[in-house]
């Protein structure tokens, strides 16, 4: 008897440990994985107009991802995916993101101040166009972006959620393909699974994000610190600590950087 | 009528009413000697009322008395293997304590009573915890495991009573990376730990089970902040124990 209630216990432990290593399969990715940057007094303004500066800056991050073997990568070009020119080794579902962010106005004067993020897959990263004529400067779209107005010293937080994030996704895939005009798809109230204007040019395969660039944009000087973490799901195992092993990390050729024209028409 | 015959029958009248005179007052006597006498015994007998029963010495009757009562001493209990489940809490001083919250707590142990005074065994414990500092990142939680050997000094205070002091020591996983974020730096590596624990026992009127509180307090010294100060863990618990 005794021994059949030691069993029992042995797998009430086994199955408590299970339990709570299952419950928490996120990591929060980078070396720190707090990340951050700013921009202030001595930030260069990206593009001058007549009476108008406007500032920008951005941070990179990138995903270390889990290099493929050769037998992997010959499989994966054997299947193109168009208008990719082979399958991607990230699929849309393998690597769910999360990103938590802080803007704080460092100055004792209030700023209007927007937070962007723009998507990189393996083939493409999205960089919105920016253009200045003599009165004013006209800037597109970023995949995802929020304006807040800051009191002095204040300190806004929010998450970009892994929806949010799976959209930039398929914005990305979406406006590669030929979609003509790449700003009504990457405003952020438009959601692709349910924009008709969208549906012809999402492609059948949609790569994952391995990436993105978060930025911070201002037609002030200002000083402001954006922190963020990245908390990642490893739903397809593609995830290596490059502390623990740095020869396993894949150094992916460069994306190449998809350029959205500016149209006369909004969205 | 014949004057012989009247005379006759005069005196055999006479001769039956007499008779009757005599028969009732026999009668009266009986019934008087019936009702008076008890009431007259009663009244004088000195005996209790109602009558007190002996006991009897035959086995029947033997049987029928109430026991004797035994007097309960820890003597009477199992000794040997134990199992125990703990339902408690715990916090952090110091180290994690300045971005975690108090968390509820469950272990279940298992080990024997080589003693009286001296019990040796094994813990499992988990915690959960939620995080309590600035963002990012936003408010999540996260979890403690341990596995400890433990060695625990009984004294009994009763029959049913007893404290305990026990020492522990084995290795704690925290998981969730999510404490890198805040500079602990290796936190979610397997780790020393060590702490000891006091317990107040109380024992049912029962061979195996007993119940009781415990609190203690364990040191995590690789769970380190950006001040470099290492964690204390303090937790309490109700607990319940059966002895095989």
């Amino acid at each position: 008897m005794m021994r059949a209630v030691l069993r029992r216990m042995w797998f009430a432990g086994a199955a408590l440990a299970a339990f709570a290593v299952g419950c928490n399969p996120q990591d929060y990715v980078g070396d720190p994985s707090l990340h951050s940057f700013a921009l202030d007094e001595n930030t260069a303004p990206l593009l001058m107009a007549e009476d108008t500066a406007f500032y920008f800056i951005e941070s990179r991050f990138e995903i270390p991802l889990l290099r493929p073997t050769d037998a992997q990568i010959r499989a994966l070009y054997e299947t193109p995916a168009p208008p990719f020119p082979r399958s991607p080794w990230v699929d849309r579902d393998d690597l769910p993101m999360e990103v938590d962010w802080t803007l704080t106005n460092l100055a004792d004067t209030p700023i209007d101040a927007t937070l962007t993020l723009n998507g990189i897959n393996e083939f493409h990263e999205y960089m919105p166009s920016f253009e200045a004529d003599d009165d004013e400067v006209v800037i597109g779209f970023s995949q995802w972006e929020r304006t807040y107005a800051l009191e002095a010293f204040e300190t806004r937080g929010g998450t970009i959620r892994e929806e949010e994030l799976d959209e930039v996704a398929v914005d990305l895939a979406t406006v590669v393909n030929g979609a003509p005009n790449p700003n009504l798809i990457v405003y952020f109230e438009n959601q692709s699974d349910h924009d008709p204007r969208a549906a012809d040019y999402i492609p059948d395969v949609i790569p994952g994000l391995v990436g993105f660039r978060m930025g911070l944009e201002t037609q002030a000087q200002a000083r402001l610190v954006v922190e963020f973490t990245v908390r990642v799901r490893d739903a397809g195992e593609r995830l290596v600590d490059p502390a623990d092993d740095p020869m396993d990390v894949w150094r992916m050729p460069p994306p190449e950087v998809f350029v959205a024209e500016l149209l006369e028409e909004g969205p | 009528m014949a004057p012989e015959a009247l005379q006759e029958r005069r005196a055999t009248g006479s001769r039956g009413r007499f008779e009757f005179a005599a028969c009732a007052l026999v009668a009266f006597a009986l019934v008087f000697a019936l009702v008076g006498l008890p009431l007259r015994a009663r009244a004088d007998d000195a005996d209790p009322w109602p009558p007190e029963e002996q006991p009897d010495v035959t086995r029947l009757d033997v049987e029928r008395l109430p026991p004797e009562a035994i007097e309960v001493t820890r003597d009477l209990y199992a000794h040997g293997f134990y199992a125990e489940a703990w339902l408690g809490a715990r916090g952090y001083v110091g180290g994690l304590g300045d971005m975690s919250n108090v968390g509820p707590m469950a272990a279940v142990g298992v080990g024997y009573e080589l003693f009286p005074w001296l019990w040796a065994g094994a813990i499992f414990e988990c915690s959960f915890h939620g995080t309590d500092a600035p963002a990012p990142p936003s408010p999540t939680i996260f979890e403690q495991l341990g596995l400890l050997g433990t060695l625990r000094f009984q004294l009994d205070l009763s029959a049913r009573a007893a404290l305990w002091l026990g020492g522990e020591v084995g290795a704690h996983l925290l998981l969730n990376d999510v404490l890198e974020t805040y500079g602990y730096k290796d936190a979610t590596s397997l780790g020393l730990m060590f702490g000891g624990s006091l317990g107040g026992d109380w024992h049912f009127v029962n061979q195996h089970t007993s119940i009781g509180l415990l609190g203690g307090a364990r040191m995590l010294p690789s769970v380190k902040g950006i001040d470099d100060v290492a964690t204390i863990a303090i937790h309490g618990a109700l607990y319940l124990r059966y002895v095989f």
